[in-house]
Parts: C-alpha cells; structure tokens; sequence
C-alpha cells in the first residue's frame, strides 16, 4: 500500500530496490534509443545526485530546484532530492530566464539543478548575479563549455558519502508554482502525504503493472506528470520513456515502437490528434469509409458500459496500428476538454481519462473512472476527496470547493493568500461548476486567469503591464473563452480591451503588434478590441471582468482590428 | 543574415503554410506572418533540417521569433 509509507523518498527507496532488474527509463532522441535504465540504475543516479547534494552541505528540509526538459535526469535528480531529504521545487522550463530567477529567489533555493542550454540562457541575464550564492549542478554540459560557478552533474562522487535522510507525513515534500509569476507567485506546499494519498486512490482506479510503458510528453514539474509518468510507473513496476524532440513525426513513431500503453496530455495536443485523424479518415475511398464506421458502431455499442481495448485494437486496427496497437489510456487536464473531442477518441477505441484539479489539490480532485464513460464530466471525485458546491445558483451551478487528504499545506510565504484559499480545510477552487449523478459538470473559471487549451496559465496583469505606456483610457485583457463562453471560435485567443475616452489619435493596432514581439507565443494579444463606453467598475475602482465580457458580448458597437 | 538560407526558408515556408512570399520578410514575426503555433514550427524545422542536411536541437528555438532568427540559427550549424 503506497500510503503505508511516510515519504516519497521512502517510496522510491523501497520500490527501486524491489526490482533493480525491471527497466524503468527510456529516453530516445529522435529515432535513437539513447538511454535504457534498470531501477538499479536509477537508485544508482539518484544515489549520485544525492551524494553531490550532501558533500555541498545540502540540509534536510533544504529547498532543491529542478529546471529540465523531459529526459530521466529529470526523475533521477528529482529522487536524488528526496534521498537527501529535500524539498523540490521543479520549475517549468519553458519559462523566461527572469522568470526563472524571480521563482528560485522566492523559492529559497539552496541549490539547483539545470540542464545546459537553460542555464546557458540564465548566465545572459541582467539578474544573474543573484544565484551567485547558490549551488548549481549543470547537465549535459558540452566541451569546453563556460557555466561560471556552477559545478558537473555527472563529475564523479563515489567517494562522497550517502546518508538517507527520512521525512514524515506532513513534511513538505515540494513547492509547485502555478503558470503566471509576475504579480504574486503562488508556490503550492505539496507533504509527501498528499502525494501518497493521490497515488494510492488514482491507483485503485488505474492499476499499472511491469507491461506498461507510460509516454511522458508533459513537462513533469506538471501534476500530471509528475504522478502518472514519474511517481506511480516505479511504485509498479512499470517504465517511463521520454523522448528528447517534441517534433510530431517522432512522437508518433516512438509510440508505435516501444508500445507505448499510457499517455497523458493537455487537450491542445489531443486537439491535433484529432484533426490528424478526421483528416486521415475523410480522405479514405467510400467502402472503407463504410466499413470503418460499420467497426466504429460495433465497437461503440460494446464500449457503451466500459472500455475494451483488446476489442477496440482488432475491430479498428489501422487507427490503433498508427499509435503502436497498444495505446490504452490517454489522460486529460489541465485545461478545458471540448467532451466532443473526448468523446472521439473514447469512440475509436481510446480510453480518454478527463480530470479536473488544482496544484493546489495535488494531481486531480475528480477523475472519469470510464465506468460508463461520460464525455460531458470531468468525472467523480476520488473516493478520498469531498466535493460541494458552494452557493448554488438556481441552475445549481456554484463554487466548486474540496477536501481531502491531497489538499496542500498552502503558499509558500503567504500566509493571507492561504487563509483565503483554505477555509476549514474545504479548498476554494474559484472553479464554478455543478455535480450530476456523482459527476462534476465543470463551467468555468470564475478567476482572472486564462487556460490556454494547451494548459497553459495566463494571469492578465501578467501581460497588461507590458501596455501601460500606451495611451489608453482604460484597458483589460480577456480571452475569447471568457467573452463568448459558449463557442469555441476564439476560445484560445487573447484581447486586449481598451477605452479611449479621449478619443486620442493613435495606431494601437501597430503598437500591440510591437509589444507582442516581447511575449511568449501563448500570452500575445490576437485583437485590439476598442470598447466605447467606461468599463464598468466596483466601488473600489476594480474592472468588473464578468461584466464588461458580457457587455461585449452583445454589444454592436465594439470595434475590433485582428492583429 | 546569410540571404541563401533566408531565401529557402522563405519558400518552404510559404508552399508549407500557403502564404505569399512577400509577406515573408527578415524582421517579421514568425507564428503572426504564418498564422501557426510552435507544433507546426517545429514541424517546418523539420524539412528544412533535411533540406540542409543538418539536425537543430528543440531548445534553439527557444529565442527565435523572427525569420531572420531562425536564418541565423540554420547559419550557424552549417
């Protein structure tokens, strides 16, 4: 039983030593298989990493980053913290290098860990001086290669010594910061009995053994990832393969060739899939358009109660051949899941498990235990989790608060946001949505913040201040999901709301465009929508969001240029 | 800017993603001119990878924006 444990390092300890014989990582490059770790391996690299933490004088309870793309450096490093009884604070690599420094500041970091080319980027920053007192661990440096104060990953320390540093149940076992840093970072204290609890129940719903190969494709400082390709494949026994490209025609082979069975991804990447798939599918001869859909309404009718996939792999066996015929579960979230999409993929023989969660909640909060499938739920709630709905409305449609056992500690040095965001234990979601028959029918972020349908986190204030020298009135910026809720035109889309009172003579058009050469691809600005009346405000002067969203949205008279 | 690469870029960029070429310019944002995410850049890396005969690593594209970015990127590891 996981939660018999006490932490996470306990767990990795224990279950890599069961089975040093099982192959527990695989990383390919490309058309190359790289690296083929045993667990006995991977206890090896973890010991290494931990002996390199502990001959700098890493403390217990130390704060250690991590910033990596998916590779298993990633999960050898990350057990390495636990061994020397660390809290990780893993870090979005995606992320800008002054982002990345304004995190580790606020995150304490003794030490951190960092592949190459994300620690070249950091060594060109303005702010780098201030990681000037903490110790660094570089990966994969390349000869010759300059990294300042930084130290080698990989130089040697078998002569360092180990001591495995125990932890408890309540101890922190990371910080998670959520998607949007400038404004208040909001770093997530996650014990190592959240994580226990969330592993024990989801494993309960989805037993994974020694046959299974999970594809990780998210970054796993993400929850998803975290638990389903880097947590629970070693508590069973099974393999992790990462591939080092994200290009599409090399995801796919991977998949194919090592018969990938488990995958977890946000719906903007299920998006592509899909459109791939009809694209295919349309462009079949009439009869084998017949006798696809012939096998498509079999397989429908005998899937209608739970997913069969030996079944569903033989009556559609070309779409499962092109993913390697042993894709079993394709795990969603992160993001809103169009249930049109959902149900597609559940229908060809996919079994696509929609959750809905916080970092704050751990990985999930509610799961589609496909039993029966509902397209239009993002599931039940985990047997271990109480979910209410809080000031229904009259469609039943409220706040959507939990408890349980995964629900964090709080914010890290933040004190108020976390009384705020945990009253009495029950955690505040700022989700709205309504439960049916068990279910939890999701609506909406009720907060500022914008999901990308690639699961990314916009916090507005993140991307308006770029536009305070810009002469406007007034000026906001929305997502397209938040004006038109109901239509998925423009869902991803940003804009930037402005009010021009003074009627002042400018090209907006021309300068947003300018600005938005400055912002990652996901925060820029797609319409400059000129409202033309005074945004409508509370008594303190703040942007009622909701409602100036629904003024345009009927209005007739708003002015929009398409960037 | 080496104008071979450019030049190359600019007409498998245009054939791929059915724009004129003369909206493709040095300066100009890529995913705006083209109209498309980081999925289908990559995508396009990947041909003009095999039109040179050469192999870039995802993380180089992390600062290119620009068309002349991704020239000079290419540049480089010819």
């Amino acid at each position: 039983m996981i939660i018999s444990y006490t932490s996470l390092g306990e767990a990795f300890h224990h279950s890599l030593l069961a089975k040093t014989d099982h192959i527990g990582l695989l990383e390919v490059n490309r058309n190359q298989l790289t690296k083929k770790l045993s667990y006995q391996d991977i206890f090896d690299q973890a010991v290494h990493t931990a002996k390199h933490l502990q001959h700098h004088h890493f403390k217990d309870g130390a704060h250690c980053g991590i910033i990596m793309s998916n590779q298993s450096l990633w999960n050898t490093s990350a057990i390495g913290v636990f061994f020397a009884g660390g809290v990780l604070v893993p870090l979005d690599y995606k992320l800008g290098p002054e982002e990345h420094i304004r995190l580790i500041l606020h995150a304490d970091l003794t030490m951190l860990i960092v592949e190459y080319p994300i620690w070249h980027r950091l060594m060109k920053s303005a702010d780098f001086e201030k990681l000037s007192n903490i110790v660094v661990f570089v990966t994969e440096v390349p000869e010759g290669k300059d990294i300042k104060h930084a130290l080698h990953l990989e130089s040697a320390a078998s002569n360092f010594s180990f001591v495995m540093k125990p932890r408890q149940p309540e101890d922190i076992a990371t910080i998670v910061y959520s998607s949007g840093t400038f404004g208040r970072p909001k770093g997530c204290m996650l014990t190592h009995a959240n994580y226990l609890h969330q592993a024990q129940a989801l494993a309960q719903l989805f037993p994974v053994g020694k046959e299974h190969t999970y594809f990780s494709f998210i970054p796993t400082n993400h929850a998803i990832d975290f638990m389903c390709g880097f947590f629970l494949p070693i508590m069973h026994g099974s393999k992790t393969i990462h591939q080092r490209t994200l290009r599409p025609e090399f995801i796919a082979s991977t998949i194919s060739e090592f018969r990938v069975t488990h995958m977890a991804l946000v719906p903007m990447l299920l998006k592509n899939l899909e459109t791939k798939l009809k694209n295919q599918l349309s462009s079949l001869s009439f009869f084998s358009k017949l006798f696809f859909r012939i096998m498509l309404f079999i397989n429908q009718t005998l899937t209608r109660s739970r997913p069969c996939y030996k079944l569903s792999r033989v009556l559609l066996f070309p779409i499962h051949k092109k993913f390697g015929n042993h894709l079993q579960y394709i795990f969603v979230g992160g993001a809103y899941t169009d249930p049109v999409m959902a149900k597609f993929f559940y229908d060809i023989g996919f079994s696509v498990a929609v959750g809905y969660g916080l970092t704050e909640a751990g990985t999930v909060i509610t799961v589609n235990d496909l039993k029966p499938f509902r397209h239009d739920t993002v599931g039940k709630p985990l047997s271990i989790t109480q979910l209410k709905i809080q000031n229904p409305n009259d469609a039943q449609i409220g706040e959507i608060i939990a408890k349980g056992p995964t629900v964090m500690k709080g914010y890290y040095k933040d004190d108020e946001l976390t009384s705020q965001t945990i009253i009495d234990g029950w955690l505040q979601t700022g989700d709205l949505g309504y439960i049916d028959k068990g279910h939890l029918i999701f609506k909406g972020r009720r907060k500022n913040m914008i999901v990308t349908s690639g699961g990314k986190n916009i916090y507005p204030e993140d991307i308006e201040h770029y536009f305070q020298s810009l002469p406007f009135d007034d000026y906001c910026v929305l997502a397209g999901s938040f004006i038109w809720p109901e239509q998925t035109q423009h869902r991803d889309e940003l804009f930037l709301v402005y009010y021009n009172e003074k009627k002042t003579i400018f090209n907006y058009a021309k300068a947003i465009e300018e600005i938005n050469q400055l912002l990652p691809e996901y925060k820029r600005i797609s319409y400059a929508l000129n409202f033309t009346k005074e945004f409508p405000k509370t008594a303190t002067l703040k942007i009622k969001r909701p409602v100036l969203a629904e003024n345009i949205a009927q209005s007739e008279i708003v002015e929009m240029i398409k960037l | 800017m080496n104008q071979n690469v450019f030049l190359t870029i600019q007409k498998l960029a245009s054939e791929k993603f059915s724009i004129s070429l003369d909206l493709i310019e040095p300066s100009k944002d890529i995913f705006t001119t083209l109209q498309i995410n980081s999925v289908d850049v990559l995508s396009m890396l990947t041909d003009l990878e095999n039109h040179f005969s050469i192999e870039i690593p995802d993380y180089e594209l992390q600062d290119v924006r620009s068309f002349e970015d991704l020239t000079n990127v290419i540049s480089d590891r010819l």
